[in-house]
């Protein structure tokens, strides 16, 4: 349980406050209601490429990494599909120099030519470095476009291609800030070991005159139900080949979310899991997961299999289907169900010690929706029964609405 | 208005307030330190034996026994020890790094009586079922070609072999070869010689009361073994230049690796060294990342880390860029190197520094875990909590004189070894 407060500023800027004086640090962090889904198909990438020329300097403040490691604190920010997420760790009696920095850089960024021109060069090393250069880095390229026709989420949060990012403009880098980077699209949470009524009256000193921007609306397409299977075969770098396979699931906010990250946990968490000790420990696969993607729309669920040598692609999905069909058809044991349930515990419980987590995961549920989810997370996947991972396994993994791809090496 | 030019004031940090810890011994001799701290209902093991490469008969016991250790027990097999782990949320981590090897578990409270007797199993009483080797060796083997596809870990393996040598503890690399000579027997050799009670320390941290003491030293302080008596004396290795290039399939950028041999914690040297290299590439802040990736836009990430081992250390450079950037890249690198050397750091920058490290040093003791991952690092390598104490206080009252020594006198091209891996290799 995460005791919080939660409180509105005239310009819209929702804040969250909580307390956890075990700490000698705090954490000022600013999340910002966009992400790659956000983006025009002809300019992807754009969102994270931005979140780079965040830190090129504000208005009043040359650059925003030096007061902050003067202040014995570290920043980073992170940018995916649904949100961007910007955090700053120091020491809690420094909390004002985050205040400061974060409030001037959302009242006015210093658009400058210099930053975004770097910042297009670092971004596309970044995309070598992370997608081009890695086996399988490419992965989410192809899975995003295969699996998304309609939906934004069908190119990846690094972008399409470089181009897109080598073409921004500064006058994109200005109409993006005003219309997304402004109060009433933000949360500002800080968390640690802060007096309360201080940090208020800070906050309301350098965010209050922030004007607020025009209210958004998000309309997005909707993705239409896959009803025929995709495949795709690429040859490529890789060290050895490898199959992916991609369901089509709910959006976070549906209850059946918590039976499907169930469903995959029962499949792939833990050496216990059922493709762990029936493919892994068989020595079929020399990898084996099932995860989610976890996105606010309506996500994947993910297989992603290595077979040993000697072991074909066809007998690899075999195994894995036999897998999928064996929980749809006969679906959990209470004890699976009891166990999963107590790895989900733990790892609750283990998120909930360090104030960092605390902070970005309030940021992430005020953004989703209302900050209060934090605390029914653990109710939500302990009401899920065994009948409903039966049925939504029988929902979502069907042939016809598998995206598979294979990499063979080259 | 407000006036926002005007930056709000820093309180520095000028020393840390190091949480107390608890020493205690089992009944069999074991040595425990306890963080008794924390707000989470959850406890952490972990054992560390000195078990590490120093002492192994043969290369790699140390890490395939301590993998091995979780595949079957006296009263569990590997399937049916996974299973009741994971039934009560936890998971049992082993592995074996270059010093020592460990095992650790997190464990909600309510379940600490039901998981502990498992872990004492996986300590204490393994079986090291041959089923369970081969199975291990042969997905060891795959994993073995997929990181062989990755540039950037090629380079770390050649670096670390070319300063050590291929025999050495600290310079081995896994290999097909030493992959497939490891048999059972040197598993239980390396077991029964090397993890025994006169070797090991446990380090408890988290929610810790009287119940959760009696379990531990119920479980764990009962069997007392002796290891063979074997002292590791590392050879001397002369510090020395090289340079390779080797081909990779990836082709769009190139890692590079730029490093030299150096030392443990307890040479005189280690604090300011240790600043100097945050100056150089230890932070964001740092010469490098502000020179090459923020000023040049050659690379996505630049960094430089001093790595203290128990018997030595290594100083690496760290980056990937494209093709066409490495010679710019390399060039820039000694260059900023060379402005170190030439140049004292000026006083602004050292503040930044030292403050940035004192943060840091703040921020790793924040909480049961970390404090406890200081207190294993220490307990590996000898030291005290006031040793401990005193590096912190030489890097905090180290000068801008001593960087720019420390920059002469570790930091010649003449004693560096170059690695690239790339395409055009």
């Amino acid at each position: 349980m995460i005791a919080f407060e939660k409180y509105v500023l005239d310009n819209g800027l929702r804040v969250i406050l909580h307390q956890d004086a075990s700490s000698p640090m705090a954490v000022v962090n600013v999340a910002y209601d966009v992400g790659s889904r956000d983006e025009e198909v002809e300019k992807t990438g754009f969102a994270h490429l931005f979140e780079h020329l965040m830190f090129g300097g504000s208005a009043n403040i040359p650059d925003f990494d030096t007061p902050i490691q003067m202040a014995g604190g570290e920043n980073n920010a992170f940018t995916n599909c649904d949100m961007t997420n910007f955090y700053n760790i120091l020491p809690a009696e420094n909390i004002e120099t985050a205040l400061w920095l974060e409030s001037d850089r959302m009242m006015k960024l210093d658009f400058s030519s210099k930053s975004l021109a770097t910042q297009q060069k670092v971004v596309i090393e970044e995309f070598k470095e992370t997608c081009l250069n890695q086996p399988y880095g490419d992965m989410w390229h192809h899975l995003s476009d295969m699996a998304y026709k309609e939906h934004s989420y069908r190119w990846p949060t690094i972008g399409l291609v470089p181009e897109h990012i080598q073409d921004a403009k500064l006058g994109d880098v200005e109409a993006f800030f005003y219309r997304y980077y402004r109060p009433n699209n933000a949360v500002l949470v800080v968390v640690g070991n802060i007096q309360i009524s201080d940090v208020k009256s800070q906050i309301n000193k350098y965010f209050s005159d922030i004007p607020a921007g025009i209210e958004l609306k998000r309309l997005l397409p909707v993705e239409t139900k896959q009803s025929q299977f995709r495949s795709k075969i690429i040859e490529a770098a890789v060290p050895l080949p490898s199959i992916i396979m991609a369901f089509g699931m709910c959006n976070r906010l549906n209850d059946d979310y918590y039976a499907v990250d169930l469903l995959s946990d029962i499949l792939a968490n833990g050496r216990s899991s059922r493709f762990f000790v029936n493919i892994y420990k068989k020595s079929i696969c020399s990898t084996i997961d099932a995860f989610i993607s976890g996105t606010f729309d309506p996500g994947l669920f993910i297989v992603e299999a290595r077979p040993m040598p000697g072991v074909s692609i066809d007998q690899t999905r075999e195994v894995i289907w036999n897998e999928l069909n064996e929980i749809k058809a006969k679906g959990v044991q209470s004890e699976e169900l009891e166990k999963i349930r107590n790895k989900t515990e733990s790892s609750l419980v283990y998120s909930e010690v360090s104030i960092l987590h605390k902070a970005m995961n309030l940021a992430y549920y005020e953004i989703l929706g209302d900050a209060e989810m934090i605390n029914i997370q653990s109710q939500k996947y302990q009401n899920v029964t065994a009948e409903d991972i039966k049925r939504v396994a029988n929902e979502i993994l069907s042939q016809e609405q598998c995206n598979e791809i294979i990499y063979l090496p080259k | 208005m407000l006036d926002r030019s005007i930056a709000p004031q820093i309180h520095n940090i000028a020393s840390l307030q190091f949480p107390s810890v608890e020493r205690y011994l089992l009944d069999n001799g074991i040595e425990v330190v306890e963080v008794n701290q924390g707000t989470q209902d959850i406890v952490h093991i972990e054992v560390i034996y000195d078990a590490g490469r120093p002492v192994e008969d043969k290369q790699l016991a140390s890490r395939i026994t301590a993998a091995i250790q979780k595949e079957g027990t006296k009263s569990f097999s590997s399937e049916a020890l996974a299973e009741k782990v994971d039934y009560y949320g936890s998971s049992i981590n082993s592995g074996s790094n270059l010093d020592y090897s460990y095992f650790s578990v997190f464990v909600l409270s309510k379940f600490f009586n039901e998981v502990m007797p498992l872990f004492a199993e996986v300590l204490q009483e393994p079986t090291f079922p041959e089923g369970e080797l081969k199975t291990h060796r042969e997905i060891t083997l795959e994993k073995l070609k997929s990181n062989m596809a990755k540039s950037d870990l090629v380079s770390y393996r050649k670096i670390t072999e070319e300063m050590y040598g291929s025999e050495h503890a600290y310079g081995y690399n896994s290999s097909e070869e030493n992959i497939l000579a490891i048999q059972r027997s040197d598993l239980i050799h390396h077991f029964t010689n090397y993890q025994s009670s006169d070797r090991c320390t446990i380090i408890v941290s988290g929610k810790i009361n009287e119940n959760v003491r009696s379990i531990i030293n119920a479980n764990l302080g009962q069997i007392k073994t002796t290891s063979s008596n074997k002292q590791f004396q590392p050879p001397t290795i002369p510090v020395h230049q090289a340079h390779h290039k080797i081909h990779s399939s990836q082709q769009h950028q190139t890692a590079i690796k730029i490093g030299r041999k150096m030392f443990n914690r307890s040479n005189k040297d280690f604090a300011p060294m240790f600043m100097l290299n945050t100056v150089l590439g230890g932070y964001f802040g740092s010469r490098l990342m502000e020179s090459i990736r923020e000023n040049l836009g050659y690379t996505y990430n630049i960094y430089s880390s001093l790595e203290p081992l128990v018997y030595d250390g290594y100083f690496t450079l760290n980056t990937e860029v494209s093709n066409e950037l490495v010679d710019p890249t390399v060039a820039e690198i000694y260059n900023q190197i060379s402005i170190l050397q030439n140049e004292k750091i000026s006083a602004r920058e050292l503040d930044m520094v030292r403050n940035y490290i004192m943060g840091n040093f703040l921020n790793m003791i924040d909480g049961p875990f970390r404090v406890a991952n200081v207190m294993k690092t220490l307990s590996v390598s000898k030291m005290e909590v006031e040793e401990y104490e005193v590096i912190v206080d030489q890097i905090y009252n180290c000068t801008t004189t001593q960087i720019q020594d420390m920059a002469q006198k570790y930091l010649q091209r003449k004693d560096m070894i170059e690695v690239m891996v790339g395409s055009n290799f």
